[in-house]
């Protein structure tokens, strides 16, 4: 293995890159039209541009990908998350044009990208599960009835919320069986959809599973990701605030079952709800490397993607259980394009100015660039912010002070908005479900600030700068002295 | 110097003396910083600046056009038009019969046709962008007059999709 194409856009491509050259590798990043100049393709050594701008013309083009690995000498795939990162007829596809691909085996992705075979598999292997049924054309009303409402539709193809909606009463049903059929057969190019009972304020629990080619599989421990929206992670966390040594090892110990049943190699996750009871259901694992990591590779000290590339050249990972140490508290947030005032609906257009956050325990993986004109066609992910801390409450102060020392201006951002959800009470508290945004901020606003007013005035007397901008009036050398000259 | 900034429907008057400011009504003590160096990003320009309002430093970033300034102080931003109020924004703000798409993108489904009666908060367009569905809702009860939009189609930012009288 000696170059690496990276089939993904954003900061997962740019955060993959980094790890291929810290390992020697060389890098080949692939873009749309549109993301031309983006970030990702600068972090790499090579690019190829694989078409427009639409993901299904370019990033979910097989034959695009495989021929810019030939044009550019790649000998190896890594295709990030999202995308077609869980996808196995895309990773055989890889292998049988001779290439390496950095990700688990295609039989594992297959099967667990299947829910309902996923759903089977886990159920076999001793993996709890929640209560939930297929469904024909005809009889989801009376599968429906039988599992009691509140229920949810899930994509059988699906993953990261897309094809899934909630029903609280028959009423409901046909419409959210239709958007969801939609969503999926958009996303997955597969719209069957099935039926889970919903459980009321659960926490979403993940465990992170890694596995080599010689027998060796690992958990790294959970993560919290339970302040959604849209059943899209917004905060993930690890430790879970609730977590107990004996919770931990029955988790861990189903998750590793779940890893097992399908001969799972590289990193890898297992999802769970877990209920006030403290009882766990599965959901589904995703067979592939978690937008979350970081916080894992906080605690752990372990390089996921340096992990994966090991593990794809067919190295043992050269440690055990045993060695897995878990130190401190992490904290992650989604900095998406995207107006939480206004239902988190997404934004775009370009960065006219980015300040990114620094200091000791704190993390950016950034997608994005002052410049960078963030495309209307992929995911409004634009960075993860993240912080360590030796206890929970340290790593949250810390992470609220690196976002207070960030500015994105141009798109509407979540910024203000995380801010408020990691200096909530109830945040604060661990008390955190997958109805944590929706029960304490109904109707969030950012809230005014005399200061900025006063800022903007100020700024208006500067002169314009040589190109582009005008101001409304001419300052006077009075004006543009400032004060302290005058003392 | 007297600057008019709007920011959602409201027009605040920014009033800048030697070491004070006033918003509206409001008087704050302001020591005013040195112009900083500026950058330009696509018409925008772009200065960071520490402003010491009754006391407390802020560190603002400050992107400035012909008719909007942008400023972001710790972590929020704060949009601002420039001038007065002459018009209403292309979405008609709250309460509008005038329904526009938030960002451009493709018309999964109407679901109302012209002649229909809708009420406050009925879902009349179902949109995709950014590989989301979003369902926009009337925001005033009326009859349906016109319908800008068809299943399948695109619709740019700002585009009326449905009027309501």
């Amino acid at each position: 293995m000696r170059s690496v194409l990276i089939a993904n856009r954003g900061e997962i491509a740019v955060r993959v890159a980094r790890a291929c050259r810290e390992q020697g590798l060389t890098t080949v990043a692939v873009y749309s039209e549109v993301d031309r100049d983006a970030p990702h393709v600068r972090a790499a050594d090579r690019a190829v541009c694989i078409g427009p701008a639409p993901a299904r013309e370019s990033y979910l083009r097989t034959e695009a990908l495989l021929d810019a690995a030939r044009t550019a000498g790649a000998d190896a795939v890594h295709p990030g998350y999202g995308f077609f990162s869980e996808n196995a007829a895309f990773a055989r596809a890889v292998q049988e044009a001779g290439l390496t691909w950095i990700g688990p085996p295609p039989d594992a992705i297959a099967i667990m990208g299947d829910k309902l075979a996923a759903r089977e598999t886990a159920g076999r292997a001793g993996v709890p599960l929640v209560p939930g049924a297929e469904i024909d054309a005809g009889n989801a009303k009376a599968v429906a009835a039988k599992i009691g409402y509140p229920i949810l539709v899930k994509a059988a193809a699906g993953g990261g919320g897309k094809g899934m909606r909630t029903v609280a009463s028959e009423a409901e049903l046909d419409e959210a069986l239709a958007a969801a059929g939609r969503e999926a057969a958009s996303a997955f190019a597969d719209g069957r959809v099935y039926l889970e009972k919903l459980l009321l304020r659960p926490r979403h629990v993940e465990v992170q599973v890694l596995g080599d080619t010689h027998g060796t599989l690992v958990h790294l421990g959970e993560r919290e990701c339970s302040v959604q929206r849209r059943h899209q992670k917004v905060v993930e966390e690890t430790p879970c605030p609730v977590m107990t040594d004996a919770l931990r090892t029955r988790m861990t110990d189903a998750a590793l079952a779940a890893a097992r049943a399908v001969n799972y190699v590289s990193t890898g996750t297992v999802e769970f709800l877990l209920d006030e009871r403290g009882e766990f259901y599965f959901l589904e694992m995703n067979t592939r490397l978690q937008v979350e990591h970081p916080v894992t590779e906080w605690v752990t000290g372990i390089d996921l993607v340096h992990a994966q590339l090991r593990v794809a050249r067919g190295e043992p990972l050269g440690f055990t259980q045993k060695d897995v140490r878990f130190r401190g508290h992490a904290i992650e947030v989604r900095l998406c394009a995207e107006d939480p005032a206004a239902s988190f609906f997404p934004s775009a257009g370009p960065i006219v100015a980015l300040r990114e956050p620094q200091g000791p325990w704190v993390r950016v993986d950034s997608g994005i660039a002052q410049g960078f004109t963030v495309p209307v066609e992929y995911d409004p992910l634009l960075s993860k912010l993240s912080a360590w801390g030796e206890d929970r409450a340290t790593a949250a102060r810390r992470l609220w002070h690196a976002l207070r020392d960030t500015a994105v201006l141009g798109p509407t951002t979540n910024l203000a908005f995380l801010q408020d959800v990691i200096a909530h009470e109830a945040f604060l508290r661990g008390e955190t479900h997958t109805g944590f945004l929706g029960e304490h901020f109904p109707a969030w606003r950012s809230g005014d600030d005399d200061a900025a007013a006063v800022a903007a005035a100020i700024a208006l007397t500067r002169p314009a700068a040589s190109t582009g901008a005008t101001t409304t009036a001419a300052p006077s050398p009075f004006e543009t002295l400032g004060r302290w000259r005058l003392a | 110097m007297e600057t008019r900034l709007r920011i959602g429907d409201r027009t605040l008057v920014v009033t800048l003396d030697a070491d004070t400011a006033r918003v509206d009504d409001r008087t704050l003590a302001v020591v005013r910083p040195e112009p900083g160096p500026v950058t330009t990003t696509g018409g925008w320009t772009v200065e960071d600046m520490t402003v010491t309002v009754d006391g407390r430093p802020r560190r603002a970033v400050v992107a400035r056009r012909s008719d909007r300034v942008l400023v972001s102080l710790d972590g929020r931003v704060h949009a601002f038009a420039l001038g007065d109020a002459e018009r209403r924004a292309a979405g008609g703000g709250a309460g509008s019969g005038s329904v526009t798409a938030p960002m451009p993108g493709k018309v999964v489904r109407v679901l109302v046709a012209v002649g229909d009666v809708v009420e406050t908060g009925q879902a009349l367009v179902v949109l995709e962008a950014m590989k989301m569905e979003t369902t926009l809702a009337a925001e005033v009860a009326g009859t349906v007059k016109a319908v800008h939009a068809e299943a399948g189609g695109m619709v740019d930012a700002g585009a009326v999709i449905v009027e309501i009288a």
